[in-house]
């Protein structure tokens, strides 16, 4: 089991050792030649012995079952033609219960209108079911297809078997099978039962993309209105028979430990039903679902719960960390920016002659702070282990990390672990970390009853998994036409991966160097080094990861050296990309990290149309304008950035970001992930940053920490680059060269070069 | 401690739960009336908004005890189905994300819209500056609440 971040779309997990085969039974090694989710595809929707079950909320949002035939794993058509899909991979707001469904239903050949979403529970027939990495399309995308066009090719032969005539001789259109010759016709509603009962092609046909009704069409979110009318069931809505709530008193500081607690005083609160200790516990070394020291106040509800944790009274340890500090920090990572690196990463060239030939040589600084994610819905989690069992519902973006993790803890067999996703109110990659899903588990265990363990705001960003804090330290060189020749990179950060799997490994670096080192700019002299140094926090993956800092220094030293040069910053960037061939960028690190393709062509694309609707080439709108590009995992954005300063501050008003993703399903979706991105953009430019002191961030609450509210919003401006590469994310694409468009705005407008963010207090128009 | 009677989408309900407990937790775990949101608890975000005797009230931070004579509406009680004008709008804008926050901005928009029709820009980001959203809808939000202005007038047009 490979914890942390998503694996990239040609890992294949292999089927699940615990179902039971049907008549049609299937070579395993078919399955597992043409990608386990074929496994998926073969067999009838069999709930397993637990069924978690998606219908978790209140009882008056359960919809009445009607009668209805599974045809696959995802795939079930009711008698009155309704067609449930199943979403595999959770929803966190990137819009994947649409995006998803609507791959299967395009090759199933359905009208948008007929499609009902299922949430899947945690299953391997399901596939890849992370939301991470901003693989949910890219891994799914086949898989999908096939699972759609699977299923329709069974409905054909229900019909063709019904009728007598050849497969060939039949068509589908919309929820119907044709018989050609004679223009009869089957709904697939009539079908279903016989459909499930035929031998499963090994090789469905599938469309032609050129065919496409629905992916490529503007679809609005599947869960609107259930959204408009507050049935829409989020991990905190979750509710179940004798549902108990708890509230958890943690050890406030890394790595502390629990000395004493009196719970007297939190038992006589009306509705506290017991009070229990709760030890850390790290399962299977996997730091990304750790469990820290804590006392849980287990109550009848919420407030109870709450009011009952006030009452407890707690001593901790505080530990090794007690006295972490933004100071501490910052200068633990310069004192490692000025020795030698932990690793060289990239050394292409000579820099070190360069530099010294260089006509121009530039240098500059960044600073980056810690970030928590401040998901709009806490962080909490509903568990209920009773005898060999365990049943969980909540927001988790690793459904499968969680039903391991909770298996070992357990110690059950991972069939006796049953993890439903619900809706999650935001991710950003927090509901990754899943220690607040083994923690519940904990909780039940402890109180012996179904719990859902609720975190306050203040909880959930005090216990926060940062997106570590960054120094970076770059150099340049130009030459005499003002051309860049050398460029050094000095990346300090903690490590991610020593926040994801507590062992010694081979590259601590891994998840740290992407949006740095793997940048394909053609510069014939790069060196890349990395210091890792360790932290009093805990860390996690924060939207785009590593590209969330590296992108930003990169950027805004690209735009240093263009100035230095002279040159216009968009031209600039043109010249470096140049008009070659896709290359291949090598690093020492394993996988897809370490062979990263790049392509000149679809990176100036971007930039050309970003720089077209902007107007670049003409005269500014309002006082500055900054440009910047980022590419991720193959999806490639660019970003103009619009300012305008007054007395009163600086004002964003325009993100103009350019996307090419592949092949869009949803445009309507992709523009929802390029506005969003643009907002998390401006807020990480004006607001964002934990600061730390005494071992502990120092906001708790939105009181402390600002956050971008309405208003103060930029307009923006989504620009979608048509594409038929195959489809790429855009959940973190978006993002990465927001904040440097911003600040790259901001000089061109003041000269003021912002190398610390966020921007100090008072420096935006209407900023708290 | 005897139980305490609210008045929520118009219908009497009881609670088992004391005076101070916040309106948002009587109606999440006392009714199950999940749409209201908990998002900071000390009246901030705006996510647990819903209307108290007809105003936008943070739910978060109103103790039922003094609630017993009041009208509550909470998102689940804004329509019979799902189409006053401002959810017709924000089906119709495609408005939300993770979708958490859109409870509070609906019902403030809508309690807005009650007392001013046609809302002036400021009016709009006043009321609206109190919700937060995390996703970054503000942008549709706007469009939502344009067209939501629209819907509101047709309606009182042809009542």
């Amino acid at each position: 089991m490979v914890p942390g971040p998503a694996p990239r779309r040609h890992d294949r997990r292999k089927p699940a050792g615990d179902v039971h085969w049907s008549r049609r039974a299937f070579l395993e090694a078919g399955a597992a030649a043409t990608g386990g989710l074929v496994v998926s595809v073969v067999f009838p929707r069999c709930r397993g012995e637990l069924e978690a079950g998606a219908d978790v909320g209140p009882a008056d949002s359960r919809a009445p079952r009607r009668p209805s035939s599974p045809i696959n794993a995802f795939v079930e058509i009711g008698e009155d033609g309704a067609v449930t899909i199943v979403a595999p991979i959770p929803e966190i707001g990137q819009g994947v219960r649409t995006s998803l469904p609507m791959i299967v239903a395009e090759e199933l050949d359905v009208a948008w209108g007929s499609v009902r979403v299922r949430q899947a529970e945690t299953d391997e027939r399901y596939g890849p079911q992370s939301a991470a990495g901003s693989d949910s399309v890219a891994d799914a995308w086949e898989p999908l297809r096939r699972a759609g066009a699977t299923a329709r090719a069974l409905l054909v032969a229900a019909a063709a078997t019904r009728w007598d005539v050849p497969v060939d001789e039949c068509a589908t259109e919309v929820g119907e099978v044709i018989h050609q010759p004679t223009g009869r016709r089957l709904a697939y509603a009539v079908l279903a039962s016989d459909a499930a009962r035929q031998p499963v092609p090994m090789e469905p046909p599938l469309k032609d993309p050129s065919t496409f009704r629905l992916i490529g069409t503007r679809r609005a979110d599947v869960d609107g209105a259930a959204i408009a009318t507050g049935s829409a069931v989020y991990g905190i809505d979750v509710r179940r028979p004798g549902l108990l709530r708890a509230a958890v008193a943690r050890c406030p500081v890394v790595g502390g430990s629990l000395v004493r607690y009196d719970d007297a005083a939190a038992l006589a609160i009306p509705g506290v039903r017991s009070v229990h200790r709760i030890d850390p516990v790290v399962p299977r070394d996997v730091i990304y679902g750790a469990v820290r020291p804590g006392v849980a106040v287990v109550a009848d509800h919420t407030w109870a719960a709450f009011r009952g944790r006030d009452a407890l009274e707690v001593t901790w340890d505080e530990g090794r960390w007690a006295d972490e500090s933004t100071r501490r920090i910052e200068s633990d990572f310069g004192r490692a920016a000025d020795a030698a690196p932990d690793i060289v990463l990239r050394d292409v060239g000579d820099v070190a002659a360069a530099l010294d030939r260089a006509v121009t040589r530039h240098r500059a600084e960044y600073v980056l702070p810690p970030l928590p994610h401040a998901c709009m819905e806490p962080m909490n989690f509903t568990a209920h282990v009773h005898g060999d069992r365990c049943e969980a519902w909540g927001p988790v973006q690793n459904p499968p990390l969680l039903r391991a993790l909770l298996a070992a803890v357990l110690e059950l067999p991972p069939e006796r672990v049953a993890v439903q996703p619900v809706r999650s109110g935001g991710g950003f990659g927090r509901r990754l970390s899943v220690d607040y899903g083994v923690e519940a588990a904990l909780v039940s265990r402890a109180a012996a009853a179904p719990v859902q363990v609720v975190w306050s705001r203040e909880d959930s960003l005090r216990f926060d998994t940062f997106r570590t804090p960054a120094l970076h330290r770059l150099e340049g060189g130009l030459d005499q036409a003002g051309r860049p020749i050398a460029l050094v990179h000095r990346i300090v950060v903690d490590s991610l991966q020593r926040h994801i799997v507590d062992r010694a490994v081979e590259h601590p670096e891994v998840y740290d160097v992407q949006g740095a080192a793997d940048v394909g700019y053609g510069l014939p002299n790069v060196r890349v080094e990395y210091s890792a140094v360790p932290v009093g926090l805990r860390l996690g993956s924060w939207r785009s990861v590593a590209h969330s800092y590296n992108v930003f220094a990169v950027a805004s030293f690209l735009d240093e050296l263009a100035h230095a040069a002279g040159v216009d910053p968009l031209a600039f960037l043109l010249g470096l990309f140049g008009h070659g061939d896709d290359r291949t960028v090598e690093l020492p690190l394993s996988g897809w990290r370490g062979r990263v393709e790049f392509s000149p062509r679809r990176a100036r694309g971007v930039l050309e149309a970003v720089a077209r609707a902007a107007g670049w080439s003409g005269s500014r709108r309002g006082d500055g304008r900054g440009i910047a590009f980022a590419v991720y995992k193959g999806s490639y954005a660019a970003t103009v950035a619009e300012v305008s300063v007054t007395e009163d501050g600086l004002a964003v008003d325009r993100i103009l970001t350019a996307l090419d993703c592949g092949i869009a399903i949803n445009p309507a979706g992709l523009e929802k992930q390029i506005e969003g991105a643009a907002l998390d953009g401006v807020a990480t430019v004006l607001h964002w940053g934990m600061s730390i002191d005494r071992g502990r961030p120092t906001a708790t609450n939105f009181d402390a920490y600002p956050m971008l509210r309405f208003g103060a919003d930029p307009h923006v401006v989504p620009i979608l680059v048509d594409s038929d590469a195959l489809p790429t994310g855009s959940g973190e694409p978006p993002y990465p060269a927001v904040p440097p468009a911003i600040t790259n705005a901001l000089f061109d407008a003041t000269g003021h070069r912002a190398r610390r963010l966020p921007l100090p207090t008072g420096t935006a128009r209407g900023s708290a | 401690m005897s139980p305490i009677d609210l008045h929520v989408n118009g219908r009497t309900r009881s609670v088992d739960l004391t005076e101070d407990t916040p309106l948002l937790w009587a109606l999440r775990d006392g009714l199950d009336l999940t749409g209201t949101k908990y998002g900071c608890g000390i009246g901030l975000c705006g996510v647990c908004t819903v209307w108290v005797g007809g105003r936008a009230t943070r739910a978060c931070l109103a103790p039922i005890g003094g609630l017993g004579d009041v009208e509550i509406v909470t998102i689940e009680g804004l329509s019979e189905s799902g189409d006053h004008p401002v959810q017709r709008a924000w089906i119709e804008a495609d408005v939300a994300q993770c979708g958490y926050c859109q409870p509070g901005q609906i019902l403030t928009v809508a309690a807005l819209l009650e007392s001013d029709p046609d809302p002036s820009v400021g009016a709009i980001e006043a009321a609206l500056s109190g919700i937060l959203c995390r996703c970054g809808t503000y942008g549709r939000i706007r469009r939502a609440v344009g067209r939501a202005v629209e819907l509101y007038g047709l309606d009182d047009d042809s009542s």
